[in-house]
């Protein structure tokens, strides 16, 4: 029978990653893929001829750089793409900002709306990349428990920033900072990205404050490429990647996991078995009931797993021409008038109805990279919200053509080229996002980034440090800390918490 | 637990007594360790202080009282120390090598161990880890800088400053 020391279910990012460190520390590991592609949410695929699509991920924005600097990514090929525009904002009244990621040059362009606006941004921004430094370290180990974060922040500084972070609304935020209704909906738009809480929702801050310090880049050959060369990676270490490998179930005896069996019956056995699936895949579908104790499976089922959007992709004959940036080539873009049209998204989304007036972030990522579409021609990636995978009336398979209809007349409003441009289109709903990339409800982030659970309750306590209840058994994908985004984080974490179990760590991770 | 540690050569444009001299000045050395706000001499026999020292990372500010002695010394070529947070979040050892590079130069062997303390509870230890370990070898590189501006009578400018500078590990 087959045997390995490591088996991990999944081939996306995490999977890849933590493949990689496991080999690279000699042990023999099998990864098993379901699906024909490595990459789970992080693949470009020529869908349409000559257009090549990021059908899940597009932001590299998360991507940590130790994950590159180890893997050697930049080495083996990896280009970032940077422009000097972060994003613009069209409004319907032909205005727009453009955020630029020099900040003065930002000043600037805000000091149109508001002089006193543009004098608080840079505090902002700093604000923003504090967030983020402070986010990256703690990214990259075992979750803190909250009441030792607690013991961090005990400063008042430290405290006041925690506390508005964690308890304030993005509204409550930048109305502190700034007067300006555009500023602040352009401000506002990048944190609603994937997002489940609104912006006038406590605790909405993180998102909006990661992205606006994040690492704005288009990656050259489209997001697949981070993926490919993670998986050169692994198996230039040593790590097999088997694709077309359906994992049926992980096979357990007396409370250990000892293998796994695939959908046509094999078995393979392991040592450890980690899996890159999301927690409710993992623990609901791929374990046979009853070896995990129900107050176990019950918090499993009670962790929020939620699509938050539909997936657009538009191939284009021309670029967008935004009435707010006439002939400028903008490569990438939100649509978010206000706070209010921001908040009045999620609305619908709450009752069970796609938004009749969504926020959406588009990348036209060929105006950084031409080699993703023809010449002359553009591909668009639109990520629309908001979309509930469960709908109270209809069903995706139907409805989403004509959403994906109103979505295309409703950015026709600011760029009256769009429709005419359109040469052809790929419309993934939640349902579609589930049945591509094995998701559960779509949710590519494997679960909320809601406060309830992040950190030391993600998934939830017993496994939030990558081991879980059964003995040999680990979760290493988004539902892990520190969540979703193409990272590579929790791959390196959960096979650092393996390499301390097999005894090959120098240093003890302690187990939380 | 392996410790973190921060480990660098660097050259000194002064003769190794005027090193020495200020090396063994806690005062003057304190001046130089970045964060560091304030130093009070508790013992000046046996170095006995306290050092005020804030860091900062990302919106986290924290203040620690450090208590440190010297442990050892021969001047003017070797000196060690070893130190530890009122509060028990760190403890650190370390200690200063210097070589005669000539009459008008020394070379100076720093190094520093930093390592969460007892006081540290589980779920923080990695965390704080990776911490010390980004911050350690950074800070000691602009103490070394610091000490050369203070030290050298024409401190060094110019694209080459760093060269004199060598990093071996943290």
């Amino acid at each position: 029978m087959e045997k390995h020391d490591v088996v991990i279910i999944g081939a996306g990012h995490n999977g890849l990653s933590a493949a990689f460190y496991l080999a690279e520390k000699g042990l023999d590991v099998l990864v098993l893929e379901r699906s024909e592609v490595v990459g789970g949410c992080c693949v470009t695929q020529e869908i349409i001829k000559g257009y090549k699509f990021n059908l899940g991920a597009a932001f590299p924005t998360t991507l940590h750089p130790k994950v590159v600097s180890d893997l050697r990514l930049k080495e083996n090929g990896l280009q970032y793409i940077r422009s000097e525009i972060m994003y613009a904002v069209p409004f319907p009244d032909g205005t727009g900002i453009t955020l630029y990621t020099d900040v003065e040059k930002t000043c600037a362009e805000i000091a149109r709306f508001s002089e006193k606006d543009a004098l608080r941004y840079p505090e902002f921004v700093q604000l923003a990349r504090d967030f983020s430094e402070i986010f990256d370290v703690v990214r990259l180990s075992p979750p803190p428990d909250l009441k030792d974060m607690f013991m961090l922040v005990d400063e008042p500084a430290s405290m006041e920033t925690f506390k508005d972070i964690m308890f304030l609304s993005s509204k409550d935020l930048l109305d502190r900072y700034f007067e300006s209704d555009k500023v602040k909906a352009a401000l506002a738009i990048m944190g609603q990205d994937g997002y489940i809480l609104s912006p006038y929702t406590p605790g909405s801050p993180a998102g909006l404050l990661f992205h606006l310090a994040g690492r704005w880049a288009v990656i050259r050959g489209g997001m697949g490429t981070i993926t490919q060369l993670m998986a050169k990676a692994a198996t230039e270490a040593g790590a097999q990647i088997r694709t077309g490998a359906e994992v049926a179930r992980i096979l357990v005896e007396k409370g250990q996991a000892v293998g796994v069996e695939m959908a046509d019956g094999t078995k393979i056995m392991a040592r450890r078995v980690v899996s890159n699936a999301d927690p409710r895949r993992t623990f609901l579908n791929l374990i046979q009931p009853g070896l995990l104790e129900d107050s176990f499976a019950g918090k499993v089922r009670n962790f929020k797993v939620e699509a938050t959007g539909i997936k657009i992709d538009l191939a284009l004959d021309e670029a967008p021409d935004f009435t707010a940036f006439p002939g400028e080539a903008i490569g990438m873009f939100g649509i978010g008038p206000s706070l209010e049209y921001l908040e009045k998204c999620y609305d619908d989304f709450k009752y069970g109805r796609p938004s009749s007036e969504p926020y959406m972030l588009g990348l036209v990522s060929s105006v950084a990279d031409p080699s993703l579409a023809p010449p002359g021609k553009h591909c668009l990636y639109l990520w629309v919200q908001c979309a509930p995978y469960d709908l109270k009336e209809g069903h995706w398979d139907e409805i989403k053509e004509g959403f994906a209809d109103r979505v295309v007349d409703l950015l026709a409003q600011y760029a009256p080229n769009l429709k005419g441009a359109v040469v052809g289109r790929l419309v993934q709903s939640p349902l579609d996002l589930e049945r591509r990339f094995f998701i559960t409800r779509g949710d590519w982030g494997h679960g909320a980034m809601t406060f309830d659970q992040m950190f030391a309750f993600r998934p939830n306590i017993e496994c939030s440090g990558y081991r879980t209840p059964l003995a040999n058994l680990y979760i290493c994908g988004s539902g892990a800390h520190p969540g979703g985004g193409v990272s590579g984080v929790p791959g390196h974490n959960a096979a650092r918490v393996i390499l301390a179990d097999e005894g090959l760590l120098d240093e003890e991770v302690t187990p939380y | 637990m392996k410790r973190k540690s921060a480990s660098l050569v660097f050259m000194v444009n002064a003769p190794i007594s005027s090193t020495w001299d200020f090396l063994s000045d806690i005062e003057k050395v304190g001046s130089c360790v970045p964060g560091v706000e304030k130093v009070e001499v508790i013992d000046k026999e046996t170095k006995h202080s306290r050092w005020t020292y804030k860091v900062k990372v990302g919106f986290v500010y924290k203040t620690f009282k450090i208590m440190t002695r010297m442990t050892y010394q021969v001047a003017p070529e070797e000196a060690r120390f070893e130190g530890h947070s009122e509060d028990g979040f760190m403890t650190m050892k370390g200690g200063i090598r210097n070589e005669a590079a000539g009459e008008e130069a020394t070379r100076v062997c720093y190094e520093l161990d930093v390592f969460p303390g007892e006081a540290i509870p589980a779920s923080l230890y990695t965390l704080l880890e990776g911490v010390i370990r980004e911050r350690a070898q950074r800070d000691a590189e602009q103490f070394a800088r610091n000490v050369k501006k203070n030290v050298e009578a024409n401190p060094d400018s110019g694209d080459d400053q760093d060269g004199n500078i060598i990093s071996i590990g943290g």
